[in-house]
This record gives C-alpha cells, sequence and structure tokens, in this order.
C-alpha cells in the first residue's frame, strides 16, 4: 500500500511548523481543526515525505493521552487502501487490533480512515483513496 | 490448560508487554493496578495474549473486559 503520511504529534503546532521549516518542509495544507477528534492538524511535506502534524485542541482530545505518552513524535505511519474495509478486514486477519473505527477525516477532504495496532510497529492509520 | 497454568503464561504476556518482570495480576488486577495500562497499550496486551495462546478475542470482549479475572476466563473458555 502507498504511504500518504507520517503522523507526527506536537505540544505547540506552529512551533513545531517552524522547526520543520528549518529542516525544510513547506506547509502543503495550513492548519484546520478536526471536531471529530478535537485536534489541530496542518500538512507539511519535504520531498517525498509528507507529515501531519497533530496537535489536541484540548485536554479532553481523545489525542492528549498519546501526546502524554509520546510528545513531540512521530505515532503513526497512514496508508492508502483501495478498498478501506477490505483493507481493517485482512488486517484484522493477521495481527492487527482496531483502535478506533472507520471515521471521517475532515482535513483529509473527508476521507474515511481507521485506526489499527500491530504490537511490532504500534499504530498505522489506513485512509481512503478518495473522499466517497 | 488449568487456570495456574493460564496465569503462569500470562504473567509472562504482561512483563513483556509492559517490560516489567515484577508484574503478578490476579483475578482482581485492573488497569490502573498496571503503570503504564493505557487504551493503546491494552490493544497492544490483547493482541499479545492472543498470539501467546492462539485464541481471538471478538470485538465485544475487548472492551467489556472489567478485570484480568474475566480476561482468563475467556482464554480458558477459549482454550476449552
Amino acid at each position: 500500500m502507498e504511504v500518504h503520511h507520517i503522523g507526527y504529534l506536537v505540544k505547540r503546532l506552529a512551533d513545531s511548523r517552524d522547526a520543520f521549516a528549518a529542516l525544510g518542509f513547506d506547509v502543503v495544507r495550513p492548519v484546520e481543526y478536526d471536531p471529530i477528534r478535537d485536534v489541530n492538524i496542518e500538512f507539511i511535506a519535504n520531498g517525498g515525505y509528507c507529515v501531519e502534524l497533530i496537535e489536541p485542541a484540548s485536554a479532553e482530545s481523545p489525542l492528549m493521552p498519546l501526546l502524554k505518552k509520546f510528545k513531540n513524535a512521530p505515532y503513526h505511519l497512514c496508508f492508502i487502501a483501495e478498498d478501506l474495509e477490505k483493507a481493517k478486514e485482512e488486517f484484522e486477519g493477521c495481527g492487527y487490533m482496531l483502535f478506533r473505527d472507520i471515521e471521517p477525516a475532515p482535513c483529509l477532504d473527508g476521507r474515511r480512515v481507521v485506526f489499527m495496532v500491530n504490537p511490532d510497529i504500534g499504530i498505522i492509520e489506513i485512509a481512503d483513496k478518495e473522499p466517497l | 490448560m488449568t487456570r495456574e497454568e493460564v496465569y503462569e503464561k500470562l504473567n509472562e504476556v504482561f512483563r513483556d508487554v509492559f517490560d516489567d518482570e515484577d508484574i503478578t495480576v490476579s483475578d482482581e488486577t485492573v488497569a490502573s493496578d498496571v503503570d503504564g495500562w493505557d487504551s493503546l497499550e491494552h490493544i497492544n496486551l490483547l493482541v499479545a495474549v492472543e498470539r501467546a495462546f492462539g485464541i481471538k478475542f471478538t470485538m465485544g470482549q475487548t472492551t467489556h473486559l472489567k478485570n484480568v479475572g474475566e480476561m482468563v476466563d475467556v482464554i480458558i473458555e477459549k482454550l476449552g
């Protein structure tokens, strides 16, 4: 499957944007609020590397526990699936467990995404190839 | 496999997942008793348990286990 981006948890998105800019990353999709996960999201890229900066917007964000656990750090790879339901089923059958079930991702043009966990590599996100 | 044998293997799983050689779980053990047992580690734990015992939890079982004793009940039922 094609890798779409690397998900990167950050405590202060604006500061992280500046730090990544010094490393050659440009903003490719300015910051947007995702009300489903209560996070601010911005996409930046350097060459073929696309990074999703994810900043919990409040203490109640479901991503806040992960930020406390990982600090400023990459925490998932996002892959593109031709058939999201089929991909979810296949991964569940080979050592992955559901972390967050299929939901729309407003900052990915409303494409649906699912988060799964494999103890050997951690969290992966799988996204629809195109918005429904 | 007896309940004691299940616990022997399960303690090995817990020690590996939580990187703590001193963990010993019992029927009454809950997430707040184990340092680091959050929602993400819960999933890592369940997958590790599945692998160790060669079983598969259902979606309901992964979200409704109240304590380790209930997890052991499910393991024994599936091994039965």
